[in-house]
C-alpha cells in the first residue's frame, strides 16, 4: 500500500454549503406553444406522439381544439414560424402533426368523455367554427346544447367559405358527426331575427344564448357601377359554389381585394376555367390573405395587379365591363398599421373584363345581436361577430373561451385549471434557440409534405396538400427540441459531479439534493433544452 | 485453434501508433479517455476499432481537452479500472498539472506520448521537448525505437505501473515511428493475460465507504508521501529488469533500461535515445569498420535515470557525445545535463568529457552524416567548448517574402 493522502471514511463532505448559486427546474414556454392561436400545449402533444400515445395526444389536443383535422389543414400555423428547429434543418411540421392526430381521431371514431347533462341548456346561434367550438366545450362541461343555423347545412365559414381543395368536405362532415355523437342538437334553417326569436328560445327552455353569427355582410366597393348585374358578391358566390352550384362565369374576371375571400374566389375561378385578375390597392406584403394562399395562388397562375384600385365600372355594348383603374402609391401608416394607399392623379387606365368580383371581405351585419340576454345579463358573443375571429383557429379559441366563461358563470365553478397553461393565457419566458445546447442535436431536414404540383391542381377541387406518413410524423416528433421542457432525458443526473441530482420514481421527476449541490451549473449548461436555470441561492 | 497459446501469435505490418493501440487492447484496458492531436490520433482511432469487439466492459470518454482526459483517467484509475490515454506535444503540456496528480495519487495510469515539437512555431514533427519537459512529474518515462518495442513496452508498462503504483509514459517519435509501418509480432491474448493479470487495486474509490482522496494534508504527512514516491521511483529500475527478464522468457525479446551497443573497448561513446539511437547504430558500425573505438549507449528508461547502468557501460570511455532532441533553455541539452550529473560522482581521472549536440529538432532528419559530424567534432576538440553545438543549424540570411518587395506601379 503506497502512502497517499486519503481521508479515513469520513462522512461525505456537504459540498452544498459552498453554494451561492443554485440550479432549479423550471419549464419555459416553448415558442410554438406561445404562438399557437388556440393555445395548444404543442410540445406535450409532440412528446405523446413520439411515444405513440396518440389517444392521450388527441385528448390533450381536444381540450383546446375540437377540430384538429380541420385546423391541421387550414390553420396558418404561426407555431412553425418561431420554431427553434428552423436553424437546424427547418421548423418541425407541427400542422401536419395536428392533421395526423385529427385524422387518427376520425379513423378511430374518437369521442371525448361527456358528463351527464346538467339541466342548464344553452342555445348557440351560428354553426361556424366559433359556434361549433363553443357547443363542443359547453357539452363537455355538462350542458345540453342546441346549435341554430340559418343555412340548411351546418359548418358556417368552414363549409361556405373555405374551398374544398383546402378542406375536403368529408373531413368537415366527420368532425361534425363527432358533435352529433356527443349529443349536440342541430336546428337548421333557423335564422335569428327572422324565424327564431328570443321568445322562441325562452319558451323552448333555454336559459342562456351564445351568439356566433359571424359577419355576414360584404364590404361594399363604394364606386359607380357597383350594382351592375356583372358585379358579383364574392362571398355569396363562394357560398353558392360550395352548395354545389356551378355558376356561369367565363372569360376574364377581375377580383377586387387582397384577403382570403379574394384568394379563394380567384383560385376557384381558375379551377372553373376562368382567368382571374386580382386587383389590390396596396402591395403584396400588406395583403391580409394567408401567405400560403397567396403563394399557392401565384403558383397556380393567378395574375396580380398590385397598387391598383377601381374608380368606376360601366358596361360596354359587346356585353362585358370596362373598369377604370387608378395606380396607387403607399403613404403614411393608417389606423390598421399598414401604409395608406394614395391614388396617383392622372394614372388612370382601363381594363376590359367579363365580370367583376367584389371580395373585400365582410363586415358585421347590423341588428342581429340583442342588447340583453334572457336573464337580463350580457349577451355572450364569440367569433367574428365579437371581433375575435379572423382565422378559424382564433374563432375556435373564442368559442371555447365563451363556453368556459358562460359555464363558470352559471355553474359557479371555474373549470379552467384543467386547461394547459397556454390556453389560460399563462406565458412564461419563451425559450430561445441560444438557451438550448445545440451540441445535443443534429441538423436534420424537415420532410417535404406531399403537395399537388400546379398543373395537377387544374380543373378539380380535390385536396392540394397530402398527409405526411406516420413514419415521418414520428421522426418529426423526435426532431422537435422540446424547447424549455423537461422530457426527463436525464442529462443533468449524468453530468452532476456531486451526484446531487436524483430520480424520484414516486414523483416522476428529478430533484436536486441541496446538501451536495455546490452550484457549479454543469447541469444548466448540459441541459439540452433549457429546463434548468440558475439563481442566487437566497433568491428563492 | 492450436492449444499452445504461443502458436496463436500473429504477425502484422503495424505503425508505431497501431502497435500502441494493439498493446492497450491486449492489456484489456477498461477506460480510454483522450483528446485528438496529431500525430497521436490514430492510436485512439485504432484502439476504438479494436475495443468495439472487446467482450469485457469498457468505456471511451471523449473530452474537451487533454487536461480533462487525464483527469478522467485519474478518476477511473482511482475507481479501480485499467486506464489508457495517449497524447502529444501541446496536449501533454496541457496535462502537466494532472501528471503530478496521477503520480502523487499513486495511480498506475499508462500514457503513450508521441514525441512532437512544442509551439511556436507550429510544428507537428518529431522532437522530445514535450516529454523531457515533464521530467519532474513523477511519471516513469520509456523511449522506444521500433513499433515492436512500442507494443511490448506498453504491456510491460501496465505490469510495472501496477507493481510499483506509479504512472508510466511510453514515448515514440512522431512519424519516424508513429506513422512508419514494420512487421510486428502480436502475442496471443492468453499469453498477455498470463503476463499481465487483471488489475488488483490496493486502494480505490468505494461507493459504500466514501473517502476523500488527495485532500488537504499537513507538512509532515506531505513530506512522508513524497518520500514514499521517491522510494517507489527508486524501485523501478530493478523491477523493470525483473519484468524485462520475464518478458524475454515468454516472448524472446529483451529490454533493459540502458542498451549499450559495441561498447567493448570503446574510447568514445554516443549517447542517444529513440530513432536517433537507431541511426547512431549505423554510424557506429561504419566507424568501427574504419577502426574508430566507438560505441553507443541508448537510453531507454529516462525516468528514473539509470545512472548506475550508464556508468557501467561507460567504463573506460574518454569522451561522450550526447545527441539531444530537447533543450533546457539557459543550460544545455536535457540528456546532456542528465549525463553530466550522472558522471559527476566519478573521480576526475575516470570521468569522461561530455560533448553536447542538438540534432533533429522539429522533425529535422538526424542523418548519419550529422551524427558523423558530431563524432568528428568530439574527436577533434580537446575540450568541449562550446559546451553545446547546434548541428547544421543552417541559418540563412533573412530574405523578405516576395510580396513585401515593392514593385513598380502598373501605371
Amino acid at each position: 500500500m503506497p502512502e497517499i493522502a486519503a481521508s479515513g471514511g469520513a462522512p461525505l463532505p456537504r459540498t452544498g454549503l459552498w453554494r451561492y448559486l443554485e440550479p432549479y427546474y423550471q419549464d419555459l414556454t416553448p415558442p410554438c406553444n406561445n404562438a399557437c392561436l388556440t393555445g395548444e400545449d404543442i410540445v406535450t402533444q409532440i412528446r405523446l406522439v413520439q411515444e405513440k400515445r396518440f389517444q392521450e395526444a388527441v385528448e390533450l389536443l381536444m381540450r383546446v381544439n375540437p377540430f384538429p383535422a380541420i385546423l391541421g389543414r387550414v390553420c396558418p400555423h404561426p407555431c412553425e414560424t418561431p420554431c427553434n428547429r428552423k436553424a437546424m434543418g427547418g421548423a418541425v411540421s407541427i400542422r401536419q402533426m395536428e392533421r395526423f392526430l385529427g385524422d387518427w381521431a376520425i379513423n378511430q371514431e374518437y369521442c371525448p368523455g361527456i358528463p351527464k347533462a346538467n339541466g342548464l341548456p344553452v342555445a348557440v346561434i351560428g354553426s361556424g367554427p366559433a359556434g361549433l367550438s363553443c357547443a363542443f366545450y359547453l357539452r363537455t362541461l355538462g350542458h345540453p346544447v342546441t346549435v341554430f343555423e340559418k343555412e340548411n347545412l351546418a359548418g358556417g365559414l368552414l363549409r361556405f367559405g373555405i374551398p374544398e381543395f383546402r378542406l375536403p368536405r368529408n373531413i368537415l362532415e366527420a368532425e361534425l358527426s363527432r358533435l352529433e355523437r356527443m349529443g349536440i342538437q342541430f336546428e337548421l334553417e333557423k335564422e335569428f331575427g327572422k324565424n327564431l326569436t328570443l321568445k322562441d328560445l325562452t319558451s323552448s327552455g333555454f336559459s342562456e344564448v351564445v351568439f356566433a353569427v359571424g359577419l355576414g355582410k360584404s364590404r361594399p366597393l363604394g364606386i359607380p357601377g357597383e350594382n351592375l348585374p356583372q358585379v358579383v358578391d364574392g362571398v355569396q358566390w363562394l357560398k353558392g359554389l360550395h352548395r354545389g352550384q356551378r355558376p356561369s362565369v367565363r372569360g376574364r374576371v377581375a377580383v377586387i381585394g387582397g384577403g382570403n375571400t379574394a384568394m379563394d374566389c380567384a383560385r376557384c375561378l381558375l379551377r372553373l376555367g376562368v382567368t382571374p385578375i386580382v386587383i389590390y390597392r396596396r402591395s403584396k406584403p400588406q395583403m391580409p390573405a394567408l401567405p400560403e394562399e397567396i403563394r399557392e395562388a401565384e403558383e397556380e397562375g393567378v395574375e396580380f395587379r398590385f397598387l391598383t384600385a377601381p374608380v368606376s365600372m360601366d358596361t360596354v355594348p359587346e356585353g362585358g365591363l370596362r373598369i377604370v383603374l387608378v395606380r396607387m402609391k403607399l403613404g403614411e401608416r393608417d389606423s390598421s398599421g399598414r401604409p395608406k394607399p394614395i391614388p396617383i392623379p392622372g394614372s388612370e387606365e382601363e381594363l376590359s373584363v367579363e365580370f367583376v368580383f367584389k371580395a373585400l371581405g365582410e363586415i358585421v351585419e347590423e341588428g342581429p345581436l340583442p342588447p340583453k340576454n334572457l336573464q337580463g345579463g350580457q349577451v355572450i358573443p364569440c367569433g367574428d361577430c365579437a371581433g375575435k375571429g379572423g382565422t378559424a383557429a382564433q374563432a375556435i379559441r373564442s368559442g371555447r373561451e365563451a363556453a368556459y366563461a358562460l359555464s363558470s358563470r352559471i355553474q359557479g365553478v371555474s373549470p379552467a385549471p384543467s386547461l394547459p397553461a397556454q390556453a389560460r393565457g399563462i406565458v412564461l419566458e419563451v425559450a430561445k434557440f441560444k438557451q438550448l445546447n445545440a451540441s445535443y442535436f443534429n441538423k436534420e431536414p424537415r420532410p417535404p409534405a406531399p403537395l399537388l404540383s400546379p398543373p395537377e391542381r387544374a380543373g378539380h377541387f380535390r385536396e392540394l396538400q397530402g398527409a405526411l406518413p406516420e413514419s415521418d410524423i414520428l421522426s418529426e416528433a423526435a426532431r422537435c427540441f422540446k424547447c424549455g421542457t423537461c422530457n426527463l432525458c436525464g442529462n443533468c443526473e449524468i453530468f452532476c459531479p456531486d451526484l446531487a441530482i436524483r430520480w424520484e420514481a414516486g414523483k416522476g421527476r428529478y430533484s436536486i439534493d441541496e446538501d451536495f449541490c455546490k452550484g457549479c451549473g454543469v447541469c444548466v449548461e448540459e441541459c439540452p433544452r433549457a429546463a434548468i436555470h440558475m439563481r442566487y441561492a437566497d433568491a428563492q | 485453434m492450436p492449444n499452445d497459446p504461443k502458436k496463436r501469435r500473429s504477425s502484422r505490418i503495424l505503425t508505431g501508433n497501431q502497435a500502441a493501440a494493439w498493446a492497450a487492447y491486449l492489456a484489456r484496458v477498461q477506460v480510454v479517455s483522450a483528446y485528438p492531436i496529431t500525430p497521436q490520433t490514430s492510436i485512439v482511432e485504432t484502439l476504438a476499432e479494436l475495443l468495439s469487439r472487446a467482450p469485457w466492459p469498457h468505456r471511451f470518454i471523449n473530452l474537451e481537452s487533454e487536461h480533462s482526459a487525464m483527469a478522467s483517467c485519474i478518476g477511473a484509475s482511482l475507481a479501480g479500472a485499467r486506464v489508457f490515454t495517449a497524447t502529444s506535444s501541446q496536449g501533454l503540456l496541457l496535462m502537466h498539472e494532472l501528471l503530478h496528480w496521477a503520480s502523487g495519487a499513486r495511480l498506475p495510469v499508462v500514457l503513450v506520448n508521441v514525441n512532437r515539437a512544442v509551439a511556436p512555431g507550429w510544428n507537428i514533427w518529431a522532437d522530445q521537448q514535450d516529454s523531457l519537459s515533464q521530467r519532474d512529474t513523477g511519471f516513469v518515462q520509456i523511449y522506444c525505437e521500433t513499433a515492436q518495442e512500442v507494443l511490448d513496452s506498453v504491456i510491460i508498462a501496465y505490469r510495472l505501473a501496477e507493481d510499483v503504483q506509479l504512472p508510466v509514459m511510453v514515448n515514440l517519435d512522431a512519424f519516424f515511428l508513429s506513422h512508419t509501418a514494420e512487421p510486428v509480432e502480436i502475442p496471443s491474448p492468453e499469453e498477455v493475460e498470463g503476463f499481465l493479470p487483471a488489475r488488483k487495486p490496493v486502494f480505490r474509490l468505494e461507493v459504500e465507504r466514501p473517502r476523500a482522496f488527495g485532500g488537504l494534508i499537513g507538512p509532515e504527512g506531505y513530506q512522508r508521501i513524497r518520500e514514499d514516491l521517491a522510494r517507489a521511483m527508486d524501485s523501478v529500475l530493478p523491477r523493470m529488469d525483473t519484468i524485462g527478464k520475464g518478458w524475454e522468457l515468454s516472448f524472446g525479446r529483451s529490454y533493459s533500461n540502458v542498451e549499450p551497443y559495441r561498447m567493448q573497448d570503446a574510447q568514445l561513446a554516443l549517447v542517444a535515445s529513440s530513432s536517433v539511437a537507431a541511426n547512431s547504430r549505423g554510424v557506429v558500425d561504419d566507424l568501427r569498420s574504419r577502426g574508430v573505438a566507438i560505441g553507443l549507449v541508448r537510453i531507454r528508461t529516462f525516468r528514473p535515470f539509470p545512472k548506475e547502468e550508464i556508468l557501467r557501460s561507460l567504463r573506460g570511455v574518454r569522451r561522450v557525445a550526447i545527441l539531444d532532441r530537447g533543450f533546457s533553455w539557459g543550460r544545455c541539452g536535457i540528456l546532456h545535463q542528465e549525463m553530466q550529473s550522472a558522471l559527476y560522482g566519478l573521480a576526475e581521472v575516470d570521468r569522461p568529457k561530455t560533448y553536447g549536440y542538438i540534432i533533429g529538432l522539429g522533425g529535422r532528419d538526424a542523418t548519419p552524416e550529422l551524427i558523423q559530424e558530431a563524432v568528428q567534432q568530439t574527436l577533434h576538440r580537446e575540450n568541449p567548448e562550446p559546451e553545446t553545438v547546434w548541428l547544421n543549424a543552417n541559418r540563412q540570411a533573412y530574405e523578405p517574402p516576395p510580396r513585401w518587395v515593392s514593385t513598380p506601379s502598373r501605371r
